[in-house]
């Protein structure tokens, strides 16, 4: 007789070894326990059951059922070797602990210094910690303090202090820089940042919206360059050049100023020859509105604006230094023809 | 007894430092080395009221120059105005106008309209100790005024802004000391005030990436790897600070206003 025999109420001994028989009114109730479909109950399952229910003795498994069930076994114990169908077995179970500890009462929630400290907490009181402990914990609030990703967390969860797909954001650029978890951006939110990427890099189109942003900061912190040379010069010229001289003045301008002077002549010209025109067509006679024989005759004598291209023989370049003086004074030259040409054409004389 | 005899003699010529107390010989020793040390100091400080002088003498050759300049241009002459808007526009040009405007052609912009006004109004000019400078920034900063109150702008200051600093730089017109070097680091004091205002409004780390890659002018990847995150998510980072600092710039502006 084994050990376990002598566990046995007396009336269960081998002695009445068919005491231990199940018997069919037994089987009916495990079958309905389970539910099983048409009365059914699969092999492994009612070895199982007849184990649990009339001891292990009674019940014989397959080898490779047994080898799962001790693989399960290592699982359920945090053996990370484990794979394949026992592992999915040992995450449901580790989801049905997790459930019912959460439902579960503080006791059963909490380790003993858990619960020290949540007295601790809740009395105003010093918990008992061991030396270790308090020192993790100091450990653990100097890393809060200084680690963004905590920071980052604190102000997503601060009332309007940061807008939910900030929030998001940030708690995913936090996952990514702490666990390698690649954030899941749409696609429309990587467009439009690879755009402005992009014209940041000089690479884009330069039409990120938020482009004029990046200049924004970039003057207020002093980075933005200096005007160009040729810029400051323009704006300087064009500025002087809008005031008329005063007495005793130098002037620095003359060579800049003469293609203004030469256009405001020519309009001054123009303007003449439209007032012609004008008084002509509108006198009131039969041939009012159509254009006088000498004003044909005059329009299409009249000397279009043209390139300065043709003073010049493509085959002599400009030097790179000096010359300007000559050349504006061809171009002068040229243009007060033109312009003399014209007014004769205008009042119809040679 | 002849060291009693020196020791009643001392008192009237001063204690020897081999018969005084410990505490009083420190005192001569500290005597002695400052007497040493004085010629040496003294050379410095000569030193550097001569340089001092030298700067004043030559600012104060500079100043009759430029007065001789304005001279000559309130007089007509557009050589001595073109010498003193060449000296000075690149200055209005970087610390006055393109901070405040936030964009260069906005700035450039400012810059031919300042020229303009200048030109226009420099007979209403008077000199005054500090030179022309501060006049011409006021007016840059009047036509700055203009164009934020002319057009919605993207940019950190507001016409309230830029009142205020008109009002505060009409004021320094009056103050002796002010040249424009101190001019400018007030005008740039007053824009990184104005944006580390606005960087203190968003989150830390859009902050960090804004100063990487705009401020700091970091590439994608270095920016990247400073805040541990791959470079495409880095610009997904990017661009959410800069639309989170628009708001915030747009909501204090709202606020203000």
């Amino acid at each position: 007789m084994s050990d376990r025999d002598d566990e046995l109420p007396e009336e269960l001994r081998p002695d009445d070894a068919e005491a231990l028989a199940p018997d069919q009114g037994e089987m009916d109730a495990l079958r309905a326990l389970f539910g099983a479909p048409d009365g059914a109950l699969s092999g492994p399952d009612h070895e199982a059951l007849l184990a649990m229910t009339l001891g292990e003795d009674v019940a014989s498994h397959e080898a490779d059922e047994v080898a799962e069930a001790e693989a399960l076994r290592r699982a359920l114990d945090g053996d990370d070797g484990i794979e394949g169908p026992v592992m999915a077995l040992a995450e449901l179970a580790s989801v049905l602990r997790v459930t019912a500890r959460a439902t579960s009462d503080v006791d059963t929630v909490c380790q003993a210094a858990d619960h020290e400290a949540l007295l601790a907490v809740a009395l105003g009181t010093e918990p008992e910690v061991s030396e270790a402990e308090r020192e993790a914990a100091t450990n653990l609030s100097e890393a809060l303090d200084r680690e963004p990703f905590v920071a980052s967390l604190r102000a997503a969860r601060g009332e309007g202090s940061l807008a939910a797909d900030d929030a998001s954001i940030l708690l995913a650029v936090a996952l990514e820089a702490t666990g390698g978890l690649a954030p899941a951006f749409s696609e429309r939110t990587r467009e439009v940042a690879a755009t402005l990427a992009g014209d940041l890099d000089g690479t884009g189109d330069g039409d990120a919206e938020l482009l004029p942003w990046t200049q924004v900061v970039r003057a207020a912190a002093g980075k933005l360059p200096d005007i160009d040379r040729l810029s400051h010069e323009r704006s300087l010229r064009a500025s002087l050049e809008a005031e008329p001289a005063r007495k005793g003045g130098g002037d620095v301008l003359n060579l800049s100023r003469a293609p203004l002077w030469l256009g405001a002549v020519i309009a001054a010209a123009a303007a003449l020859v439209l007032l012609i025109n004008f008084g002509r067509q509108s006198d009131g006679g039969p041939t009012a509105g159509m254009p006088s024989p000498v004003t044909q005759q005059a329009t299409a004598e009249l000397k279009a604006p043209r390139s300065t291209a043709e003073l010049f023989d493509p085959a002599e370049p400009f030097e790179a230094k000096g010359g300007e003086s000559a050349r504006v004074d061809k171009i002068l030259s040229a243009r007060a023809a033109d312009l003399r040409n014209n007014r004769f054409a205008a009042w119809g004389v040679r | 007894m002849m060291n009693a005899a020196l020791d009643l003699r001392w008192p009237s010529l001063g204690d020897s430092p081999r018969t005084m107390s410990p505490v009083r010989g420190a005192k001569h020793r500290s005597a002695i080395v400052r007497l040493v040390a004085a010629p040496k100091r003294d050379q410095d400080e000569e030193t550097a009221r001569k340089k001092a002088e030298a700067d004043e003498a030559r600012k104060q050759a500079e100043r009759e120059e430029e007065r001789k300049l304005c001279d000559q241009a309130q007089a007509g002459d557009k050589k001595a105005l073109a010498t003193i808007l060449r000296k000075y526009g690149p200055i209005l040009y970087r610390s006055v106008l393109l901070p405040r405007l936030g964009s260069e052609a906005s700035a450039q912009d400012a810059l031919a309209d300042t020229y303009v006004r200048v030109v226009e109004r420099f007979d209403q000019f008077e000199w005054r100790g500090c030179g022309v400078y501060p006049w011409l920034r006021v007016v840059a900063m009047r036509i700055a005024l203009d164009q934020l109150r002319g057009r919605k702008r993207e940019t950190l200051f507001e016409p309230d802004d830029l009142t205020r600093a008109v009002e505060r730089a009409e004021r320094d017109l009056e103050e002796p000391g002010l040249d424009v070097q101190l001019c400018e680091k007030r005008d740039r004091a007053e824009a990184r005030k104005k944006l580390d205002q606005a960087m203190e409004k968003i989150n830390s780390r859009y902050a960090t990436a804004i100063r990487l890659r705009v401020i700091e002018e970091k590439s994608r990847e270095e920016a990247a790897e400073a805040l541990g995150v791959t470079v495409p998510t880095f610009d997904v980072v990017l661009h959410r600070a800069l639309t989170a600092l628009k708001k915030a710039v747009k909501k204090q502006q709202e606020a203000e206003a």
